[in-house]
């Protein structure tokens, strides 16, 4: 890769993973690798069960017991986060690395007020504090997080916020540990377009202020193309494409990827049947042999179904993974 | 010529709050308050706005789910609230309804064949043989095959299921379909493939729909005229040219602006960043709703005065003090 070593932050390799039901082993990551480099935001981008959370909770080893990490590295500023013990991870997730979850209710205990599950945070960064200053670094963070009144937020349990004031709160505490990387899982999908606008507005201020690497994990294209400098592009375990969110959006290589952004419904399409992809997200217990992608594809030739494609840098920084990249042009801009 | 199939006037649907420890109402959560529509046959009638701006409510409520506290709903010239049991399950068969989750609404212990079969069951008197004949054919419009027939839902696709839905929602040949977030629990895929059979079906069936969503893009792809709501109220009324092109009442414009887009234009405006959150509905602002976020307040008029629905031109309406006169 053509990227200074020196500037990623994190570098994901050869990630497999499988996660072992009732109903049989699950492949649910094969072979995935990324890089986030210091100060960028990176998109990960795919359906339903393509693998994006997965591949954040084995980055910060939160799997759940019945999974198991077969291969690979997370190499975090030099140090490989899949072979720590426990204890040493717990000392990078939450204080390097911090995670935003969806849905902002589930993420905050019902019980307690604000203040006191913020402050419960800030005892773990700040040993050596006094509870009068981590009251006022706690208000601090808060209104990082732009909420009016931390005062009287800090006194208020978590049903008493609206949804967008709950993702400020987790913002907040997100943030309480000066991370240096957020890992942000659809982080305003549960949220009103205008509440979803403000977060928006709050997160690249945020970004640019601390100088943060973000991974959004998202299906929103919308949003990618907004918020996001880079683009990974996930389908059914593996990644297909990556590249800068301007050329992943005018000139898309993988047929996934052209797949998926032709059937974004807008009204310029008005009128015209909308395109889709052909066929079904196949079941990651049985998946098909070589590229995943393969049964579905209009561009498939025989060494797909023999072998997996590995991403190829196609032009500088542009990774595909495919054996036959489609010759025309794109034609949605 | 176009007729009015659906003509809501003046609804209004109050739900009562209770509490203490004999529950007393203590106030009301004006979730559709003074409402008028009219939706013409076989348009694609859009509502849109955000969570608890009444969307639902109103929905449910011409269908007669819900009983409103006042107001007129005329369907086809009937008015739904006057007629009795028998005679409003006869109109029922010509209004049907598809909601968001297809899971939720197919009973996971019955095969497809009985889900369909039904509306059938409810209003005809035809015989089983002929059920699964129909059921069948009811399949192969929507896209699925007869194998799907001995399914339960938990076999099917989120993508299928709401084929399934649909297929049952058309079992009566309604004239009119509620869809209420047909698309928003299916990935983009699988949304474009649903769209496309629903814009179909409306061509070929000849039928009208109320499509009620949060997603702009779906709306500005499929309806001929859009209603924007907040807080239980319409803001605007007006075709989709008009809402999209030139959004009138200050708070679809922010909607409009807040949508992060896959296909920006250049001639997309600077996004509108309202302040503060959606007011609750039990409580709401004084004088326009949408004041208290309002980024083109006027002065004391917007506070103190509801505005009415101001008509701006034949197909357009909007509730703003920013168009008096």
């Amino acid at each position: 890769m053509p990227t200074n070593p020196s500037e990623v932050l994190l570098s994901v390799e050869d990630l497999v993973v499988h996660f072992h039901t009732l109903d049989g082993v699950v492949y649910a990551l094969n072979g995935v690798g990324f890089d986030i480099r210091k100060g960028e935001v990176l998109g990960l981008v795919g359906e339903t069960g393509c693998g994006k959370t997965a591949t954040a909770l084995a980055v910060l080893r939160l799997l759940p017991e019945n999974a198991e990490v077969i291969s690979g590295h997370a190499v975090f500023e030099g140090r490989d986060l899949l072979t720590k013990s426990t204890h040493e991870i717990a000392s990078i997730r939450g204080r390097k690395i911090s995670m935003i979850f969806q849905d902002p209710a589930s993420s905050l205990n019902p019980l307690f007020r604000i203040g006191t599950q913020l402050i419960d945070v800030l005892k773990e960064y700040y040993p050596n504090y006094h509870e009068a200053e981590l009251i006022k670094i706690a208000q601090e963070k808060l209104s990082i997080a732009e909420l009016p009144d931390p005062e009287s937020v800090m006194r208020m349990f978590p049903h008493e916020l609206s949804g967008g004031m709950q993702q400020r709160v987790i913002m907040a505490v997100a943030l309480s540990s000066s991370p240096s990387l957020i890992i942000a899982d659809e982080p305003t999908t549960a949220l009103d377009v205008t509440i979803q606008a403000q977060l928006l507005a709050l997160l690249k201020k945020l970004k640019e202020a601390l100088g943060l690497s973000v991974l959004l994990i998202t299906h929103n294209l919308g949003l990618v193309r907004e918020l996001c400098d880079r683009v990974a592009i996930m389908y059914a375990g593996s990644i297909v494409e990556i590249a800068d969110v301007q050329r992943i959006f005018q000139n898309p290589l993988h047929p996934y990827t052209r797949g998926l952004l032709s059937s974004v419904v807008s009204g310029r399409l008005r009128g015209q049947t909308l395109q889709h992809i052909p066929g079904m997200v196949p079941s990651l217990i049985n998946p098909p042999s070589g590229c995943r992608f393969n049964p579905r594809c209009p561009y498939v030739i025989p060494v797909c179904k023999d072998k997996r494609p590995e991403l190829t840098e196609v032009e500088p920084g542009h990774l595909v993974a495919c054996y036959n990249i489609p010759k025309e042009a794109w034609w949605r801009t | 010529m176009t007729s009015t199939l659906v003509d809501v006037k003046d609804l209004k649907v109050h739900f009562p709050i209770r509490s203490g420890t004999i529950p007393r109402v203590t106030g009301h959560v004006k979730a559709v308050d003074d409402v008028s529509l009219d939706i013409n046959a076989g348009e694609v009638f859009g509502l849109v706005g955000e969570s608890g701006s009444g969307k639902t409510t109103l929905a449910r409520t011409i269908l007669r789910l819900i009983e409103p506290t006042s107001g007129q709903i005329l369907f086809d010239g009937v008015d739904l609230l006057k007629i009795g049991k028998g005679e409003l399950k006869r109109t029922r068969k010509h209004m049907q309804v598809v909601f968001q989750n297809p899971f939720l609404s197919l009973n996971p212990r019955m095969t497809v064949r009985n889900l369909i079969a039904e509306p059938f069951k409810a209003h005809k008197k035809i015989t089983e043989e002929e059920i699964t004949q129909r059921a069948s054919r009811l399949l192969k419009l929507v896209g699925l095959s007869e194998e799907h027939l001995w399914k339960y839902s938990i076999e099917l696709s989120g993508g299928q299921a709401q084929r399934v839905c649909i297929a049952r929602a058309l079992a009566l040949e309604p004239k009119f379909v509620i869809l209420d977030e047909p698309t928003s629990s299916l990935d983009v895929s699988v949304q474009a493939q649903i769209l496309n059979l629903l814009k179909e079906l409306q061509k070929t069936l000849g039928l009208t729909y109320l499509l009620i969503t949060h997603d702009l893009g779906v709306i500005e792809y499929i309806a001929d005229r859009v209603a924007v709501m907040y807080l239980g109220k319409i803001a605007e009324v007006g075709t989709f040219e008009q809402v999209f092109g030139d959004p009138a009442h200050p708070y679809t414009e922010a909607l409009l602006s807040a949508v992060p887009k896959v296909d920006p234009a250049p001639t997309d405006k600077a996004r509108i960043i309202l302040r503060g959150n959606i007011p609750s509905p039990a409580n709401p602002p004084s004088g326009c709703r949408f004041h208290t976020r309002c980024h083109k307040y006027i002065g004391d008029i917007c506070r103190d005065v509801e505005p009415n629905l101001t008509t701006l031109s034949a197909t357009r309406k909007v509730a703003c003090h920013l168009y008096k006169s």
